[in-house]
């Protein structure tokens, strides 16, 4: 290791131009954490590169001087998987934001890793095509952030993760050396090392370019916002139109208190009495969106819906679409801080499981409001508090910890699509065996046999982490 | 016992591991016919354990309100799917004639195989493969661990993504015993592309291309194309073995009857990469050897 952080950067700006090298306390201060705010931990550089090169340069460099090192996109993550846990050197991916080739017929565009998710569908859209994977954060989320977490967003019911959209990549392994894999062509045989890259939450090595499967744009699209009086009649509408067949693209819940948000920051209305709403869109074939509506809407209505808005145009569909989509970022209207958690139950458990998100939080005296995927039993619970103040920032570990632990008790999982990063590490023995995870621990060593990159996340235990913890837990305990 | 000839057939996941914990020397994963039609297995010696999860068949759990099915490994296919349409629901293959199944070769193979081959099929580009549908796995290790990765959740990042790893790897990793799927409404299912062509020829040659090469490689194959699908870009052909169809750039090809030339690996990233893997998680390379012909 370097004897001072001065001298740390001053290498680096020999490998990379200066302008391309942070360091002191803003550079410190901006990249402690992610989105997940609870864990924080300095970083002692961070370094900007333009290019597959200069990351593998940036790597190498690490590897020979025994530096940690942790890629960064947008720092939109949920999970804390950007933390840099061991300090070192930050790579952000930010100035590696080129379209690199678009290949209309094919269908497929190749962009380095730090372009925002939506710019890829922006560039294609005149060609009627867009990239499928849309999480809420899409408009500054970067590609190779949703690579690493194998992000999903609202349209996954239908379309699938990242994972199902990325025809390959190219990555600096931990040693710095620059690997390729997949290309232009789905399912080539042999080890689906891709599905292993992808959702790795960088912990494999550095993706700094990506092939990318387009999509049609459908040729139909209708979008209905049903509000109902009462959640449970809001989560049985959900089950019972899975059940009978209809995949909708998207199948949304939103509860008051995200409602409530919404209604303060953009002045939406809703029904008197209105505890959940659900947004609900069908696309493709015109003749089979409309008839797959109409399935919906009687499902709806059985189900005590109050109000059906259904979109009559582009713009009314966008209104409607921004109670989910802004619906956390109005929750910055109600506390100054929140946690989005993200445990994924079985669908059919939805009723039970929002009674008991609703009663845990009421017993840690914490603000909570659902917003989630409940087409894919994807929960949301956000808590709001002030993290300034250590024992709510307890109060909602904790209640994160007894809503994790009830997903996985009804057969369900610790993270639909945030990832483990920090924040749930101490609960993946909660979901796996020592044998399991010692598996998971195999299957990265094919990658990454140190503890260089991106160190101490999605496993737990992991060898020289407990120390550096107690840094970045510091703030919570 | 152990040996050609000799088939031992565990009948829970305990003796499974037990079975390829104790041998000695390679566990092959047997068909009932010889092979798998695009597979080169070795021949068994002396030493080999042949199993079999034929013993090692039937649903766990079904929910059809949540679209999942937890499925002993050893269930045939056909079996499973049947049983899934009793309440509306499939794995997204298309539905094909008996004659239109023997000229893709496609066996009516128990879901280890299935998964360890991973065929191309008619549905690819609407419905995905194994890739999308698998959520979950229980397997057997070279040591007889017994280990589960996924989950029942039809979302989850949890971890890494191991049985991504299994799905054609033929075996040559571990022994899946366990799988849990993702199920599709079969109302929902869209119609076949696939088109065939004449009435007779089985396929031996299976390959895949850019779409803006498909055309022309149809073309080219000529007499020897059994069907195509143009969605998913894919062609299956009847090819002397001792010739060859024309490559394009990005393409792939499996083959049958020829080897081990029915896989081919030409990346050397890729295979430098896969051997790294073999071994990590089958370090006295006992599972299926040479199943991926390059070790």
């Amino acid at each position: 290791m370097h004897s001072t952080d001065a001298d740390l950067a001053k290498a680096l700006q020999g490998i990379l131009s200066p302008e391309s090298v942070l360091s002191g306390a803003a550079a410190e201060r901006a990249y402690d954490c992610d989105a997940y705010t609870v864990d924080r931990n300095n970083p002692t550089a961070v370094v900007l590169p333009k290019s597959t090169e200069e990351v593998a340069r940036v790597v190498k460099w690490c590897f020979a001087n025994n530096v940690p090192f942790t890629a960064r996109g947008a720092g939109t993550g949920l999970s804390g998987g950007v933390l840099p846990a061991m300090g070192g050197v930050v790579i952000s991916t930010k100035r590696l934001c080129a379209i690199l080739e678009i290949d209309i017929e094919n269908r497929c565009l190749l962009a380095q890793s730090g372009i925002a998710n939506k710019r890829i569908s922006d560039a294609v859209k005149s060609h009627g095509l867009y990239f499928a994977p849309d999480p809420s954060s899409q408009t500054v989320s970067t590609i190779g952030g949703n690579i690493g977490e194998n992000s999903g967003g609202p349209h996954t019911l239908k379309y699938g993760v990242t994972v199902q959209h990325i025809l390959g990549v190219t990555m600096v392994d931990p040693t710095g050396e620059i690997v390729r894999f997949g290309g232009k062509v789905e399912g080539t045989p042999g080890y689906d090392f891709l599905g292993l890259i992808v959702g790795s939450e960088g912990t494999l090595g550095i993706v700094t370019e990506a092939w990318v499967k387009l999509n049609p744009i459908p040729a139909a699209v209708s979008t209905a916002l049903i509000a109902y009086r009462k959640v449970s009649d809001a989560t049985k509408t959900v089950a019972e139109i899975i059940a009978q067949g209809t995949i909708p693209a998207a199948l949304e819940m939103m509860d008051s208190g995200i409602l409530r948000a919404v209604k303060l920051a953009f002045g939406f209305e809703y029904p008197e009495g209105t505890q959940a709403m659900l947004l609900i869109e069908c696309d493709g074939e015109p003749g089979r969106v409309q008839s797959e509506m109409e399935a919906v809407k009687q499902v709806c209505e059985r189900n005590h819906a109050i109000e059906i808005r259904i979109a009559q145009d582009e713009t009314e569909r966008a209104r409607l679409w921004t109670v989910r989509k802004k619906g956390i970022g109005a929750m910055g209207r109600i506390a100054p801080s929140i946690v989005t958690h993200d445990g994924v139950i079985p669908r059919s458990k939805l009723p039970e499981m929002l009674e008991f998100v609703y009663a845990v939080a009421a017993k840690h005296q914490i603000g909570v409001a659902n917003i989630f995927h409940a087409g894919d039993g994807n929960l949301h619970p956000c808590f709001y508090f002030n993290d300034r103040d250590p024992q709510q920032v307890r109060n909602v570990v904790e209640a994160g910890e007894e809503i994790i632990r009830q997903c996985i008790a009804l057969g369900g999982s610790v993270s639909g699509e945030h990832g483990i990063g920090v924040e749930k590490i101490d609960l993946m023995p909660l979901m796996f065996s020592p044998a399991d995870l010692d598996l998971q621990a195999l299957s990265k060593r094919i990658f990454n046999d140190g503890m260089l990159c991106n160190p101490c996340k999605v496993l737990p235990n992991q060898k020289g982490c407990v120390e550096y913890k107690k840094r970045w837990r510091g703030t919570a305990w | 016992m152990v040996g050609p000839g000799f088939v031992l057939t565990p009948a829970t996941y305990q003796e499974v591991a037990e079975t390829v914990g104790t041998a000695l020397g390679s566990v092959v994963l047997v068909h009932e016919a010889e092979s798998h039609p695009f597979g080169f297995p070795h021949a068994p010696t002396e030493s080999t354990t042949c199993l079999s999860l034929e013993n090692l068949g039937g649903i766990v759990e079904f929910d059809v309100s949540d679209q999942v099915v937890v499925v002993r490994a050893g269930t045939r296919l056909k079996d499973l799917q049947e049983e899934l349409s009793k309440h509306g629901q499939c794995l997204p293959f298309s539905k094909l004639s008996s004659d239109q199944e023997r000229r893709l070769a496609i066996q009516n193979g128990r879901l280890t195989d299935e998964i360890a081959y991973n065929m191309p099929h008619c549905l690819l580009e609407p419905c995905g493969s194994w890739r999308d549908w698998i959520l979950g796995m229980r397997l057997v290790q070279h040591d007889g661990t017994l280990a589960k990765c996924g989950s029942k959740a039809v979302k989850n990042v949890a971890g890494y993504d191991v049985q991504k790893l299994m799905i054609g790897a033929r075996h040559s990793l571990a022994i899946v015993i366990e799988v849990t799927l993702k199920t599709y409404p079969i109302e929902a299912l869209p119609p076949s592309s696939i088109r065939f062509i004449g009435t007779d020829s089985v396929c031996n040659w299976i390959q895949r291309v850019r779409r803006t090469d498909f055309d022309l490689a149809v073309r080219e194959a000529g007499d020897t194309l059994v069907a195509y699908d143009k969605p998913s870009s894919t062609f299956w052909a009847n090819v002397d073995p001792t010739s060859s169809l024309p490559r394009y750039p990005d393409d792939w090809i499996l083959r049958s009857g020829t080897g081990c030339s029915n896989l081919e690996f030409t990346d050397e990233t890729q295979t430098r990469f896969m051997k790294r893997t073999k071994d990590l998680f089958d370090p006295s390379a006992k599972l299926n050897p040479g199943a991926m012909g390059i070790f």
